[in-house]
């Protein structure tokens, strides 16, 4: 209990403070009108989430979001075996891989509109060839730190070669797939804001923009407010789901990131 | 080795040819063959255009990444060997630094319009987060051997800050680096698309808009050039800094 | 004892008196210890693992407070780490700077002294070839073997040119002939620059045949079990020291107040 107090007294004490000068610089004029008072954010965050206005975007944008992750993991998963277990593919394919991992994604919006439409389905499809990298590389990552002589000892054994890959190369990858749940998770909700934001219907990142063009100055902070806190909690949980799984070695997330 | 490159090249080859042909077999306007997307790339960037949309979608790239990293590195560090600072400051930081930083775009637009300054000032925020936190983790990880030699030889805190605790931080620095390299790039598209009347990702944008698909893809081609060259820059200049780190690592494995 | 212990002993250097240490609120790391330490003496401490040693050196050289007691340098008190002291430590491989080539790492510390630029490169040639590194000199330590690694630390802290060198189990993690080697290095530094040596180990061995005298640790929280002068002749070798009948015997004494057979002396 005291330790849980200790914990979280300083940072809860800081932000407190900070959002009390805030409030009291807003109120008295200091700042300008569009940096609104904590508690005006506040209290339209309740509002909204009340009324079910920002609770209907919020929805919109999770939907969104773990659809598209689904998508992606799964395809990244397949495609990181594929490439971590057979030399052929790796050889053929790691170059293109390395061409297209630096490029920035959110550039491909315009050619998902013009295919795609300002729809869902845009949206889904921009996500997933986002989150898709960071899956891959750490996939890969993991697969291809398989220890060689554990791979021999399997064939040796004459286990068959999807029985390798269950029991062998899929347990000793998990910490890398792990790293890259957690990143592309995180990396998978900024897309999901950015193109709701950029060429959006509805959701979260949609949201924003209207308020700011509609000058809905404390609406647009609560938003971006719980979006915020969307992405904290998302990243939390699968920190606590990596940590579960590659609680043998700690030192995987650093490495894996740094890679 | 060579075989293995030229494979991989094969593929690529391949990929472009398959898609000349289905392109010109197909006629459909959304998809340009790659050699009519090469002509418009020649004939688009290489023309005062590059200077009009280009350079200072460059420039303000450039402006926000070295803002954030001295900030980021600076204050990361900062927090880092504090205790006090770390315990106060790390729950906000992991807060901010888990927000979707595209979010904030209209908050620039709203406090300051939609110039140079939004630009690199929201290109700063959506850098500065993981250069920070990995800032605050490599100087928190630094060993208390290393700081210790440095305080038997007299050093004072500042010095050892400098000279024991930023160099062992700088493998995780430059992992933050990255990542903030990569945020940098979605900003600065995001930012031009929303909130500009130049830079790469409005001339994207308004070519999608106004139907100009071969130079629509020209753009993306140039960004995805600039985008691959800056961070095989980038890795180049890591390969220097962190030589030792690379050879210490290489030889403990 | 020697003509030169008993001189020295009444030019004591470093003293240490009902030291007590205790970390935090927590474990008792050292109940109550009083030493000294004469100029130019090789004085060791040996005791069981986790006795305290590390704790000892480090609150010595001022890197942390004691809980209660004093460290007198030249009968001052010793509250910061003093310039006359240059601690090794146990790990070299953490306490070197691994983008620092050796010539940098051991030239590190003398950022810390005025001096000219041109004294200061005479002083790391000199500590470089004191322990045979000249050949190594632009390398980085961590392409170094363990045995030179610590030559290195040792070169860092020899360029200092401190009074006293305070060696925490510098020789643990080296091979058997490594760390015969860095032993008579250890002599070799002792007599060319007349450091006084301050050395921890739990080697009961390696401490009667480099010391002068020898200080026996109780396990923790601990306490001084006995002091014993090494009355071995001067200059010492390897094997001929190592056989000496008074060698034995001394080794064998230490053994018995330890309570532990030679073969079950404490991995480190
Ligand atoms: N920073 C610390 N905080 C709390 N307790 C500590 C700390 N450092 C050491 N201790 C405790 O103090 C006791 C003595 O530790 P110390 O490292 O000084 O022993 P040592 O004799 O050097 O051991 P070794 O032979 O393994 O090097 C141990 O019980 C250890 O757990
Ligand atoms: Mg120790």
């Amino acid at each position: 209990m005291s330790a849980a107090v200790a914990r979280w007294a300083p940072p809860l004490g800081f932000v407190v403070v900070l959002f009390a000068v805030v409030e009291v610089l807003s109120r008295t004029g200091v700042l300008p009108p569009d940096i609104p008072a904590p508690s005006a954010v506040a209290i339209a965050l309740v509002r909204e989430l009340g009324d079910g206005s920002l609770t209907l975007q919020l929805a919109t944008t999770l939907g969104t979001w773990a659809v598209a992750f689904a998508i992606a993991v799964a395809l990244a998963i397949v495609a990181g075996l594929l490439m971590g277990t057979i030399p052929l593919v790796y050889d053929a394919f790691s170059t293109l891989v390395d061409l297209l991992r630096p490029v920035p994604s959110v550039s491909m919006i315009p050619l998902a509109i013009l295919f795609f439409g300002l729809g869902a389905e845009m949206r889904i499809v921009m996500i997933v060839y986002a989150a898709f990298w960071p899956m891959l590389v750490n996939t890969l990552y993991g697969v291809r730190s398989v220890d060689p002589v554990t791979l021999d000892t399997a064939r040796n054994f004459g286990t068959s070669g999807i029985d390798t890959l269950a029991r062998v190369v899929l347990p000793a990858a998990l910490p890398g797939i792990a790293t890259g749940i957690r990143v592309s998770a995180s990396l998978a909700l900024a897309v999901t804001v950015t193109v709701e934001l950029v060429a959006g219907d509805s959701g979260i990142g949609h949201y924003i923009a209207q308020a700011e063009q509609s000058s809905r100055i404390a609406p647009m902070y609560a938003a971006i407010v719980l979006s915020g806190l969307t992405g904290w909690l998302i990243n939390a949980g699968f920190a606590r789901l990596e940590d579960r799984v590659v609680f043998w070695s700690p030192s995987v997330r650093r490495s894996a990131e740094a890679g | 080795m060579r075989g293995r490159r030229l494979l991989g090249l094969a593929t690529i080859v391949v990929l472009l040819a398959a898609w000349e042909l289905a392109a010109r077999a197909g006629g459909n306007v959304y998809v340009p063959p790659p050699s009519q997307i090469a002509v418009t790339f020649v004939h688009e960037w290489f023309s005062p255009q590059f200077g009009q949309e280009a350079v200072p979608s460059i420039w303000r790239l450039l402006a926000g990444f070295v803002i954030a990293t001295i900030v980021g590195v600076a204050l990361g560090v900062a927090i880092g060997v504090s205790d006090a600072l770390y315990r106060t400051l790390d729950p906000v930081l992991q807060v901010l630094r888990a927000l979707p930083p595209t979010a904030v775009i209209p908050v620039g637009i709203l406090l300051l319009g939609i110039g140079d300054s939004m630009k690199v000032a929201v290109i700063v925020f959506g850098a500065v987060w993981p250069i920070l936190v990995n800032s605050v983790d490599g100087a928190r990880s630094v060993s208390s051997e290393r700081l210790d030699t440095a305080r038997n030889f007299g050093f004072s805190r500042l010095e050892t800050i400098v000279a024991v605790t930023f160099p062992s931080a700088l493998p995780q620095i430059f992992a933050g680096l990255r990542v903030g390299l990569a945020l940098a790039f979605i900003m600065i598209v995001i930012s031009e698309m929303v909130g500009g009347s130049n830079g790469l990702g409005y001339a994207i944008l308004s070519a999608q808009r106004t139907f100009s698909i071969p130079e629509m893809y020209a753009g993306i081609v140039l960004l995805a050039i600039l985008g691959y060259g800056l961070n095989a820059l980038f890795t180049l200049l890591e390969r220097r800094v962190l030589a030792w780190h690379l050879g210490s690592t290489a030889v403990t494995r | 004892m020697t003509n030169g212990a008993v001189a020295a002993r009444r030019d004591r250097v470093l003293e240490v008196v009902d030291l007590q240490k205790r970390y935090g609120a927590g474990t008792l790391a050292i109940e109550r210890i009083s030493l000294d330490v004469c100029r130019g003496e090789f004085v060791s401490i040996v005791g069981p693992s986790g006795a305290g040693k590390t704790t000892l050196l480090k609150t010595i050289c001022g890197l942390l407070a004691p809980t209660s007691g004093r460290v007198l340098l030249d009968d001052k008190l010793v509250t910061a780490p003093p310039p006359e002291m240059v601690l090794v430590f146990q790990d070299y491989a953490r306490s070197l700077f691994p983008w620092l080539t050796v010539t940098a790492n051991v030239a590190f510390p003398l950022r810390k002294k005025r001096l000219g630029a041109g004294e200061k490169a005479s002083l790391v040639l000199e500590a470089i070839d004191a322990v045979g590194l000249t050949a190594f000199a632009g390398h980085y330590p961590w392409q170094l073997s363990g045995g030179m690694q610590q030559r290195v630390a040792i070169a860092r802290a020899v360029a200092f040119r401190p009074e006293i060198l305070l060696l925490d189990e510098p020789f643990a993690s080296v091979d058997a002939l490594t760390r015969a080697d860095l032993e008579d290095l250890t002599l070799r530094l002792r007599a060319e620059f007349g450091i006084t040596m301050l050395l921890v180990t739990h080697d009961i061995d390696e401490a009667v045949y480099l010391s002068d005298r020898v200080f026996v640790l109780s396990p923790p929280p601990s306490v001084i079990v006995r002091e014993i002068a090494v009355p071995l002749s001067q200059p010492r070798e390897q094997e001929r020291t190592r056989s000496d009948a008074a060698f034995l015997a001394l080794r064998n004494e230490i053994h018995r107040l330890i309570g532990q057979h030679p073969e079950r002396t404490p991995a480190p």
